[in-house]
């Protein structure tokens, strides 16, 4: 098929699923909370479902409390709200393909009427550091560890890394953290403090260096977490490259242990560990929620969360669009990244 | 084989938990005091000294004569007498109480608000009982500590109310614990609301409730039971009966009653009980609410079980019915179910879970109760995986011979599916529904813990067990972190969901072709 085409094919794929997605977010933010919430002509909880433009002028600020509190038709037909679904749905297409996502209906960020746009500009750079370094350190780790262990497999380093890893594997990831504080309680005798209460008016060096310290606990929290999985799949890929016949046949030819592993059969396991790290960048934002929920550390993990308790619909809208958006990416990225690495697939 | 150990013995705790868990894990509170360790923990050096949860007063109850003789009575005019009759509608059910009749002489203008006098506020004291018990636990250690009265009014003549009071009296002196400066603890009964032959009441007093001033000679501290407790010897318990010999409806501070020759009292008082709520107690301790810790884990295992297990079969279910339609059947059916099972894989299953979650949670009529819907969102969330898997293995067994020669022979669809593709399949089934569950069973404890989950509030779950527990676990280094809280529930889940890791992955190597064939 040749490369090109291979990548063409994806990229057309890619553009179809972006725009199912929208369809499908419109119809979990819109639609759905109409059927579920609006039996009969209730229309207070419906009316803050629904997206919000910018007014006029840019600020939402006092249009905002004027769309809420007051209902007369006047007021809301002006923002949309009573139009047809169609054309809704054609301005919610728009924006979401312009990044204009409206405005927090409460105040999330602390400051009602903030643009989601911001918030999200403020809140993805915590959440890409903490979860893109300990993405990083489980995946170096758990590569290490699982080659090692095919390794010496059935020996004492892989049976007690195994019993080890999978134990971690099935601790829940909140309460992992929980221990983990605990820990840092009883060791050292200062608990834990978590980002807003350290880092308060700090700035400068200083604060990127608070930023750090208080970054190393959910940092090990996650790295434990994702180590496990890593780790059995890696060992799993290696075991079965390892009984591969091109391994037997470099044994064979009496090539050193250290060379047929790390050269030749290394070098062909590594390709799934790959795609899972491209696949597993686009799903970090999932298991971003829980950890930085028991951390208090403000990514958009975080901010998803704190949209559900504070019932703000564009934020959740927003944030659930963007997150499968980077799914999207990344698995297109992986896809594009395993078609290079391996030529069989892009033959085929 | 360790997977099946385990899992077994959760299956078991889940299923015995009526009988394993006696106490309502969500509404049965302060069996002991709050945050009490586990009982056999005094074993160890710090535990020690912690009070156990006992009655000090044994037979405190009046089932037999014998009963009402350990008690020493007092009082003006009285007659008592054993009856079996006994409070039926409480649990457990007594059966039996003494018989009080008392003719009293009141006094007149009782209540003088600038002299009041705590020991008889409102009026006489017609009859007390009394009972001493030892105290050698270690002193000054606060623990929860009340007393009841199980009681019913028969006839009150001339009397409008009767107030119990609750006198400890011991080494370090006399608390009067339901004094007059604490109107809300006076357990009484009065006359106007409580009509008589109306059933049997309890009455309370709690040290939970008491505070400085309420008991004269507490002051400010801010243990009740460390302040009365402090020497260690006999203490003993008083009850006493206050009569207020006013009009019905009159005020007791208004003295205008006429004392008559016929003013008398007849009740019947079937239990008085002094309860320690210790410092330790049960097989796991308490937890913030004082509820008990062992039965909330073994009601929970109940909750994760049950969600674990229905969303993994019926994920799995789903997902197999789709794979092997979408790879048997082929062509326009495979395309397109392979493109929607694509999309479902895409989309973040935390968020779309959370999301879910809270867009049902906003019609209350279809959220209250029902965590049937938790398993549906599981559901419509996890069959794609599954799908896929089971796809690329009808795909490899459709190409084989016996398939191929069954067609021939002019076995319809159905048939093939039935006995030949399915059997081959069903192995790699077994191992997926094991590892589902143990996916299952953590995201349900991680709903819990955002809050997000949807079940009933008299539901606990392990989820919910460590929700509460942390902020305790990781703040207070006082009651040693809490372990026997929040150490059972994250270890039962890890190792449950470890269990059904193990039992998938044997499964696994049993029947997934591509590993038996090494």
């Amino acid at each position: 098929m040749g490369f090109g085409r291979y990548v063409a094919r994806r990229t057309v794929y890619l553009v179809i699923l972006i725009f199912v997605i929208i369809v499908f977010n419109f119809f979990l933010f819109q639609v759905l909370p109409f059927i579920v919430s609006c039996p009969g002509e209730t229309f207070n909880r419906c009316v803050e479902t629904l997206y919000v433009p910018p007014a006029p002028g840019g600020k939402a600020g006092t249009n905002l409390t004027l769309l809420i509190q007051h209902e007369d038709n006047l007021t809301l037909s002006t923002y949309g709200f009573y139009q047809p679904i169609l054309v809704r749905f054609g301005l919610y297409v728009k924006a979401m393909l312009t990044f204009q996502f409206g405005y927090n209906t409460h105040g999330v960020s602390g400051i009602s009427g903030s643009s989601v746009l911001s918030t999200i500009e403020e809140r993805a750079p915590f959440t890409i550091l903490l979860l893109g370094s300990s993405l990083i350190a489980s995946f170096l780790i758990g590569i290490g560890l699982g080659v090692v262990a095919a390794a010496k497999r059935g020996r004492v380093l892989d049976v007690s890394s195994l019993a080890v890893l999978l134990f971690l594997n099935s601790l829940p990831v909140f309460f992992l953290g929980a221990m983990l504080e605990l820990s840092q309680l009883a060791l050292t005798g200062t608990a834990y403090s978590s980002f807003g209460s350290s880092t308060f008016l700090i700035s400068g060096l200083a604060y990127d260096e608070q930023v750090l310290r208080t970054m190393f606990l959910p940092f090990v929290t996650l790295t434990l977490a994702g180590l496990g999985g890593v780790f059995l799949t890696q060992r799993a890929v290696m075991i079965d490259t390892v009984s591969e016949d091109y391994v037997m046949m470099a044994r064979a030819k009496g090539l050193p242990e250290r060379s047929v592993l790390y050269k030749h059969a290394f070098r062909n396991a590594v390709l799934p560990i790959v795609t899972a790290f491209a696949i597993s960048l686009g799903f970090i934002l999932s298991g971003a929620v829980i950890t930085e929920t028991v951390f208090d550390w403000p990514g958009l993990g975080l901010a998803i969360f704190e949209g559900v308790v504070a019932v703000d619909f564009p934020l959740e809208q927003a944030m659930f669009f963007i997150i499968t958006l980077m799914v999207l990416v990344c698995i297109f990225a992986a896809d594009i990244i395993y078609g290079f690495l391996d030529p069989r697939v892009s033959l085929t | 084989m360790i997977g099946f150990i385990i899992i077994a013995f959760f299956v078991l705790m889940a299923v015995f938990a009526p009988e394993l868990g006696q106490n309502n894990p969500v509404t049965a509170t302060d069996l002991a005091t709050p945050l009490s360790p586990p009982a056999w923990a005094v074993i160890f050096p710090q535990y020690r000294d912690l009070i156990p949860t006992y009655s000090p007063l044994p037979s405190a109850d009046f089932n037999t004569k014998a009963a009402i003789g350990a008690w020493t009575l007092s009082g003006q005019n009285y007659t008592t007498s054993f009856t079996s009759v006994g409070p039926v509608d409480y649990f457990p059910a007594y059966t039996g109480s003494m018989l009080l009749n008392a003719s009293i002489t009141p006094r007149l203008s009782i209540w003088n608000s600038s002299t009041p006098n705590p020991q008889l506020p409102y009026g006489e004291v017609f009859f007390s009982m009394s009972r001493s018990f030892k105290f050698d636990h270690a002193v000054g250690q606060a623990f929860n500590f009340g007393a009841d009265v199980t009681e019913e009014p028969l006839t009150m003549v001339n009397v409008s109310d009767i107030y119990f009071d609750f006198i400890i009296s011991g080494p370090t002196g006399n608390w009067s614990l339901a004094s007059v400066n604490g109107p809300a603890l006076q357990p009484q009964i009065d006359v106007n609301t409580n009509a008589l032959g109306q059933g049997w009441n309890q009455l309370t007093v709690d040290s939970a409730l008491i505070t400085g001033t309420d008991v004269p000679g507490l002051g400010n501290a801010t243990s009740p039971s460390a302040a009365i407790f402090n020497k260690t010897g006999t203490y003993t318990l008083t009850m006493e009966l206050q009569a207020v010999p006013c009009q019905p409806g009159g005020s007791p501070y208004s003295g205008s009653c006429v004392p008559g020759t016929n003013t008398s009292v007849s009740m019947l008082i079937s239990e008085v009980d002094f309860h320690i709520d210790g410092g330790a107690y049960g097989l796991l301790g308490t937890d913030s609410l004082g509820r008990d810790v062992w039965s909330e884990f073994v009601w929970g295992s109940q909750v994760s079980l049950e969600i674990g297990i229905s969303a993994g079969v019926g994920a799995v279910a789903l997902g197999t019915i789709i794979g092997l339609a979408s790879g048997y059947l082929g062509g326009i059916w495979d395309e397109i179910l392979s493109r929607g099972t694509d999309f479902v894989l895409v989309l973040p299953f935390l968020p779309l879970l959370i999301v879910l979650s809270f867009i049902i949670q906003q019609n209350p009529a279809l959220s209250a109760n029902v965590y049937e819907w938790i398993i549906f969102i599981f559901i419509i969330i996890s069959w794609p995986a599954i799908t896929k898997i089971i796809r690329s293995q009808v795909l490899t067994v459709k190409e084989r011979q016996y398939v191929e020669a069954s067609r021939a022979v002019g076995g319809g669809t159905w048939h093939i599916i039935r006995k030949h593709i399915l059997p081959n399949v069903m192995g790699l089934v077994y191992s997926q529904v094991a590892l589902n569950v143990a996916g299952f069973i953590l995201l349900e404890a991680a709903l819990d813990f955002l809050a997000i989950s949807i079940h009933s509030i008299f539901t606990m779950t392990w989820g919910i067990m460590l929700t509460q527990a942390l902020p305790f676990a990781v703040t207070a280094s006082n009651n040693s972190y809490v372990w026997w809280w929040f150490l059972p529930p994250g270890i039962a889940i890890a190792s449950l969901s470890l269990a059904f890791v193990l039992v998938g992955f044997a499964l696994d190597s049993i029947f997934n072709p591509r590993l038996r064939a090494r």
